[in-house]
């Protein structure tokens, strides 16, 4: 009976519930870490990469743009996002990522069709910022033009949207898009966007004890830092 | 037929599972072995030339990821006012808050939130209403009762759903069968449609609407050899104990198939019966339900025409790796990306 039990409600959680707010506050005594990027991981196995490599560190994975601008309430140690998305919330990166000796990265436009980046109407991105400012974001980086903008919590979505045809083009660093080209049959446009691109993952530590995991950010494993698309820091 | 030790322990596994499916999308709590966990909701204050938008819902802890989500979403622009919808909840809970807020949209939470609502409008033939905006209602497009609405479904899409797993196995997954009742030929045949652009062909067989576990396995007996994997609806009437123990068992344990399923308490290690469950992730759901309503903002709070109900985008996966191991090929470099390992 208790067997049962266990697993009704192992069944309820699963379908029911997912994510909600913020994650609970993590030991007191331990640094903690909050990583606002997306990568075709599950929050929960880049959140596990980083505790690998940071013991003693409470790493908690953020997905949505509302959860990271209120990180300051979980009073963090350190923070890791993109180095655009840590100053639009007030956080002055003191470590940036580099990769190819570059602090930022090609964005492409991914299509099922051939799109224009001045004339695209419909543009699915990961929200990195909040809603309003996405639009921003986006029309920066296609020049000016403003299209409707479908943000999306996850890398993944990005294709899905393609894939139901809910937007003309998505917007994503190029390193992602043969990750997501291999996961489907549609036949998709790369469209290459002009200008210099966008910050790389950069590391603000908001304590003093967060100073502590500086050098430590020195020292990830490559296959941490090839995932969240950086080969060193500076 | 005699049960073994083991096929009990599946019924009660498998029983467990259709309580769950039963409750997934409806908010019937005579099903659950106790009441749902609840969670409270606050009127904001009304803001002076804000639009507002109502949303009915129930205080079931399994719907708060998605009101969180459309609330943050929503309310730097619109008024997000939450009407809760209980078991004693009548038509008049409408009327109150359409006389009270005049909210430009409503947004109706599950099955039993949007039927109440579709009676509430047949009460009222000569008014007109604002759009709804139909979510966690299971086979949403089924619903063509709600005047003037849209929404997003619950279940997520084969085409999704099939792409996904292709991702996760080396098996190829070309031909998706299907065992469906006469009720959900039109669903699965729009599903077949959509899944074409990514080259999977569903194989369908009808059953009565009283099918038997006979029947299921006889329509199985039909498939199990012309297609890859199997996509199992979420239809309670297929998926009793006796419908899972001696309709789709028997011949899943003959000939291994990667079967989709959408309720993950049927993706584990001890019924072997789904491979790979693919659920909306609720959170999500909201941040595309918000895009969906300021859309329509953007509309003058008009539906465009021939709009339909969204297929969700964003999902989560639970996979029994274990058997995709031993049966499909599992990549194993795709771990990360599934959500929940089947225990």
């Amino acid at each position: 009976m208790k067997r049962r039990t266990m697993l009704v409600g192992s069944a309820l959680a699963g379908a029911g519930v997912a994510l909600g707010g913020l994650p609970r506050v993590g030991n007191a005594a331990q640094l903690s870490l909050y990583v606002f990027l997306h990568s075709l991981l599950e929050a929960r196995a880049l959140s596990r990469l980083f505790e690998a490599a940071l013991p003693g560190v409470d790493v908690w994975v953020l997905t949505r743009s509302r959860d990271f601008s209120r990180v300051r309430t979980r009073n963090p140690d350190a923070i890791v996002a993109l180095a655009p998305v840590l100053v639009a919330n007030g956080f002055t990166p003191v470590l940036q990522g580099y990769k190819g000796g570059q602090p930022s990265e090609t964005y492409v436009l991914l299509s099922t069709r051939s799109v224009t980046p001045s004339s695209v109407k419909s543009v699915g991105a990961v929200d990195v910022l909040g809603r309003r400012e996405m639009a921003e974001f986006v029309s920066t980086l296609l020049g000016g033009n403003a299209p409707q903008v479908a943000p999306v919590t996850k890398l993944a979505d990005l294709l899905a949207l393609l894939q139901l045809g809910e937007v003309e083009a998505v917007l994503l660093p190029a390193r992602h898009v043969s990750a997501l080209t291999s996961r489907t049959r549609l036949s998709l446009t790369v469209t290459r966007l002009e200008g210099k691109g966008v910050g790389l993952p950069a590391f603000y530590p908001s304590s003093a004890a967060g100073q502590r995991l500086k050098g430590a950010f020195a020292n990830l494993p490559s296959n941490l830092l090839q995932e969240i698309g950086v080969d060193s820091w500076r | 037929m005699a049960l073994t030790i083991w096929s009990r322990a599946r019924t009660v596994v498998l029983f467990a599972a259709a309580v769950c499916s039963a409750m997934s999308c409806n908010n019937s709590q005579t099903s659950s072995p106790k009441a749902p966990a609840t969670f409270s909701v606050e009127a904001p204050k009304k803001r002076a030339g804000f639009d507002s938008v109502a949303v009915f819902l129930p205080l079931d802890a399994r719907v708060e990821p998605t009101w969180v989500t459309l609330r943050d979403e929503l309310s730097p622009e619109l008024d997000v006012i939450p009407v809760p919808i209980s078991q004693n909840s009548t038509t008049a809970e409408f009327a109150r808050a359409f006389a009270e807020h005049s909210p430009k949209c409503v947004v109706l939470f599950d099955n039993k939130t949007t039927l109440l609502y579709a009676r509430y409008q047949a009460s009222l033939p000569e008014q007109s209403f604002p759009p709804a905006v139909i979510l966690l209602s299971s086979f949403a497009t089924l619903y063509t009762n709600v005047r003037n609405s849209t929404g997003i479904a619950y279940e997520v899409s084969l085409l999704l759903s099939a792409t996904r797993l292709r991702s996760f196995v080396t098996t190829p997954i070309e031909r998706v069968g299907v065992i469906h009742r006469h009720g959900f030929q039109r669903y699965v045949r729009e599903q077949a449609s959509l899944a074409k652009s990514e080259e999977i062909e569903v194989v369908a067989v009808e059953v009565p609407n009283d099918a038997s576990a006979r029947d299921v396995a006889d329509a199985l007996s039909k498939l199990a050899k012309r297609v890859d994997a199997l996509w199992v609806l979420n239809d309670n009437a297929l998926l009793t104990p006796e419908h899972i123990r001696d309709g789709w068992l028997p011949a899943l344990d003959e000939r291994p198939l990667p079967t989709i399923v959408g309720i993950p308490g049927l993706v584990t290690k001890d019924v072997r019966f789904g491979t790979f469950a693919v659920i909306p992730d609720l959170g999500a759901l909201g941040v595309q339900a918000a895009t969906l309503i300021y859309d329509l903002a953007h509309d003058g709070w008009q539906l465009p025409d021939g709009v339909g109900i969204e297929e969700p985008l964003s999902v989560r996966t639970v996979l029994d790796v274990e058997s995709a191991r031993a049966h499909f090929g599992f990549k194993e470099g795709t771990l990360g990306e599934i959500t929940e390992v089947a225990k």
